[in-house]
């Protein structure tokens, strides 16, 4: 039963711990990714997002734990892994003394499924020019060959570090159009990070917070922002509130404001609220990715 | 890894167009110079041969200085410009990436020594001129041979744990002008009974032994280390 669930998962991280010196970049992570899936990683700067991407890329090795895509152990066969996964980096080191149509042949060489005609669709889409040499791109365009090599040989697996940070917002829109294209075409399971939460929102069915290289949630995006809900309260003069609701994420007190964001809205739960503390006013509000991600986060610190 | 060898080709084409200067530099040089000396009257074939070994011992020793800064490239230079870290994310593995930059430097290893056997070996003797059989000049280039795998291995630890080029190459010579003679004094002194002519041997057994251990270990530290 557990090897059946497992071959259908394409990332697979158990208990990885990764330090460097007395950082933990990743306590303890474990992340489990269907088939199919497309999973946003958000977090912010220093959560381990990028130690988490090298960790599924082979590029780090975990100190604690195992990584397996596509049920290959990332370091026991890294060859066999990244003939089957595509990855965009952050900032796209590619040869910069290649020509575009160069560094494509030299790509090419190394995967047998390489598709001719889906990288001369995706050059095209992107107007790459082939002779131009890597040097003389500009960030967008680079980035667009980076995600154009990652796409060309039909990856089960693709993993996007931040890729569209720092990209103007009509180059992104086309960044991530071929990315969606690549989705919706061949199902592929996505792994991506980002900052941009209307990228995550857009693309992502699950998402992932990381929080000091701890994973604080793991949930589908749509049923997150469904279930989650911004609460403000008005407390009776010189009342404190008494009763913390279970799933609660964030709360600020101000004076007589209360507010709150719990992750597990219910009706039920304004009732208990009323009930159990002293209110003249109870108001429900939705949350966008954005607030619930930046409540995550102000609650976590407070916690810590 | 026909095209990893085609990439570490053109990574290093420059530096391979200086070492075929350097190989055939002294050798034009030469020729210019029997040729005016001799001028207008055509050199005798004992003018030629004599000036074209002094050229393949200049050509050899030049050449030292190309297998240095190969081998400080390879590793290092991808390391410097970070494409190590996009070469690090295809399907090749380390130690193909690895292998494609030894038989490169061995290939530029190999053609040197190609000419400089072939002028001293045969184009030499084919003019008319004794010179020392294979055998007798075994020691000096055996001598020669250890003191270039000194710094073969030296640079190449240097590229493997460096991450400048400059440094690396600077590291290999440093070790073959400075340490490697040293130690050879050193086990000259300690292990013989001070006779001149086991110094030479001496200094084989160092050079070898060094360049040995400096490769044995970049190649390890290679294959260990993740990019960047």
């Amino acid at each position: 039963m557990i090897a059946e669930a497992s071959a259908n998962l394409a990332i697979e991280l158990n208990g990885v711990t990764r330090r460097f010196g007395k950082a933990t970049a990743v306590d303890d992570l474990t992340l489990r990714i269907p088939q199919g899936h497309t999973f946003g990683l958000i977090g912010p700067n220093g959560a381990g997002k990028s130690t988490t991407i090298k960790l599924l890329m082979g590029i780090l090795r975990p100190q604690v734990g195992y990584v397996r895509i596509l049920g290959i152990d990332v370091f026991a066969e890294p060859s066999r892994m990244k003939k089957r996964v595509g990855y965009v980096p952050e900032v796209p080191q590619m040869y910069r003394w290649m020509r575009v149509g160069e560094l494509i042949g030299f790509c090419r060489a190394f995967y047998p499924t390489w598709n001719d005609d889906e990288c001369a669709r995706l050059l095209d889409l992107f107007a790459l020019d082939t002779g131009k040499k890597v040097r003389h791109l500009s960030k967008g365009m680079a980035a667009k060959l980076s995600l154009v090599l990652a796409l060309a040989h039909d990856p089960e697996v693709l993993i996007l570090d931040e890729p569209t940070s720092g990209l103007d917002p009509l180059v992104r829109e086309e960044f991530l159009d071929g990315v969606l294209g690549a989705v919706c075409k061949h199902q592929r399971t996505v792994l991506f990070s980002s900052h941009a939460l209307e990228d995550v929102h857009r693309l992502a069915d699950t998402v992932g917070l990381l929080y000091e290289g701890r994973l604080l949630l793991h949930r589908g995006v749509e049923e997150l922002l469904t279930s989650a809900r911004r609460i403000r309260a008005v407390l009776r003069d010189g009342c404190l509130p008494r009763y913390e609701p279970p799933g609660l994420v964030w709360q600020h007190i101000e004076r007589r404001e209360w507010m709150l964001t719990v992750s597990e809205f219910t009706p039920d739960l304004l009732q208990t609220l009323r009930k159990e503390n002293d209110l003249e006013h109870l108001e429900v509000m939705g949350l966008n990715l954005e607030e619930l991600f930046k409540d995550f986060v102000k609650g976590r610190k407070k916690t810590t | 890894m026909t095209t990893l060898l085609w990439k570490d080709y053109r990574l290093n084409r420059g530096l391979l167009l200086l070492g075929i200067v350097l190989l055939l530099g002294p050798y034009a040089a030469e020729c210019v110079l029997v040729l005016y000396g001799r001028w207008p009257s055509w050199p005798a074939a004992a003018d030629w041969s004599a000036r074209l070994l002094d050229a393949s011992f200049f050509s050899l020793v030049l050449s030292q200085l190309t297998l240095a800064v190969l081998a400080g490239n390879s590793i290092a230079a991808e390391r410097a410009e970070r494409s190590a870290e996009f070469l690090a994310c295809l399907p090749p593995s380390r130690l193909q990436i690895l292998a494609s930059k030894l038989l490169l430097v061995l290939l530029a290893a190999g053609a040197i020594w190609v000419v400089h056997l072939s002028i001293t070996d045969w184009v030499v003797p084919t003019m008319g001129t004794p010179v020392a059989s294979s055998w007798e000049q075994w020691g000096p280039r055996s001598t020669f041979v250890a003191g270039t795998v000194m710094l073969f291995g030296a640079s190449w630890l240097g590229s493997a744990v460096l991450n400048s080029p400059a440094s690396a190459t600077i590291l290999g010579i440093a070790v073959a002008l400075v340490g490697g003679p040293l130690l050879a004094q050193v086990v000259w002194a300690l292990f013989t009974s001070g006779a001149r002519e086991a110094l030479p041997f001496c200094g084989m057994i160092v050079g070898l032994s060094v360049g040995l251990l400096c490769f044995l270990s970049g190649s390890a530290c290679f294959l260990c280390r993740a990019e960047p």
